[in-house]
């Protein structure tokens, strides 16, 4: 009977609550230093997006620039205002020159932001010389296109939806 | 020899509280240590977003407002002060915005220049506790 009435002491308890609690406090602290670390990286992400976004679209007004000039330079040459602006167009590098179907002069440009998207710029231009400001062009589309090429699967492009009502 | 056999018992778990507060106190530490690491990244990768949305914003006033907006118009249309050719926001330790710099912890200068038909605005955003900026941004629009 008295070997049943211990003194309260149990070898091998406290190790077995300091071994549970660092245990808990090693995955928590781990837990908080995956997340955090996920969090700087997605934030690097945007940083990268939004420097990248100001550079095509610093990049983008420049060629407006120089498109400008060309417009401006074209209205002094009087009747022969298109062809001229067109040859002063083609000099310009990455910039095309085109007539919509109602005849209208359109002028487009693509700034490459990453490696999957780019700025697209497209400006209507007056068909007829002009040197006021806002008269000479107007900007019709100024926006962000993904360009990345897309993947070919078996069954056609790949993430795409193929139409199949999944039902739970 | 039942004192004996108490006595030894008592010891042992001693030693083994001995132990186990040792190694406790090692391992704490360095998780400790971690969620310290942890918390710092995590306000360094908030900081960092808000320097961006703050420089973004004034991006966009930048861009938005009219060729003959004097900087002091800008200034005020951003509800920010003007020093000379710099347009000056103070933001407080939680990125509340304040009117003076006496208090802030973060400032964010926008420089404005002109470079050939094209307006440049540089804008930086300064940590007063760190040495290096916290983001920098060039934004430029095209003046006809």
């Amino acid at each position: 009977m008295s070997g049943k009435h211990h003194t309260g002491i149990n070898v091998g308890g406290s190790s077995i609550l300091v071994i549970f609690v660092l245990l808990c406090l090693t995955t928590f602290a781990t837990l908080s230093m995956v997340s955090a670390n996920a969090d700087y990286k997605l934030t690097q992400k945007t940083v990268l997006a939004a420097t990248s976004y100001y550079n095509a679209d610093a990049a983008a007004e420049a060629i407006l620039a120089q498109i400008d000039s060309v417009l401006l330079e074209g209205a002094k040459s009087g009747e022969n205002y298109l062809p001229t602006v067109e040859a002063g167009l083609r000099q310009i590098e990455g910039v095309d020159y085109r007539q919509d179907g109602t005849g209208s002069p359109v002028v487009s440009y693509l700034v490459p932001l990453n490696d999957f998207q780019s700025l697209s710029v497209e400006l209507a231009l007056s068909p007829s010389p002009a040197t006021g400001n806002g008269k000479r062009f107007s900007i019709t589309q100024w926006k962000v296109l993904n360009t990345a090429p897309l993947v070919m699967g078996d069954e056609g492009i790949e993430g795409l939806w193929t139409g199949e009502i999944i039902s739970g | 020899m039942r004192g004996k056999y108490t006595s030894s018992k008592s010891g042992l778990f001693l030693i083994e509280l001995i132990i186990s507060i040792a190694f406790f106190a090692v391992s704490s530490a360095i998780c400790v240590q971690l969620f310290a690491q942890a918390h710092t990244l995590s306000s360094k990768s908030g900081d960092i977003n808000m320097a961006v949305t703050s420089a973004q914003s004034a991006a966009e006033y930048f861009k938005a407002s009219a060729a003959s907006l004097s900087l002091e118009e800008l200034a005020a249309l951003m509800d920010a002060t003007s020093s000379g050719d710099s347009i000056l926001v103070y933001y407080g330790e939680n990125w509340e915005r304040l009117p003076a710099p006496d208090s802030a912890r973060f400032t964010m200068t926008m420089t404005l220049d002109m470079k050939d038909a094209l307006a440049v605005a540089d804008i930086r955003i300064d940590d007063s506790q760190g040495g290096v900026p916290l983001y920098q941004l060039t934004a430029k629009k095209y003046i006809a």
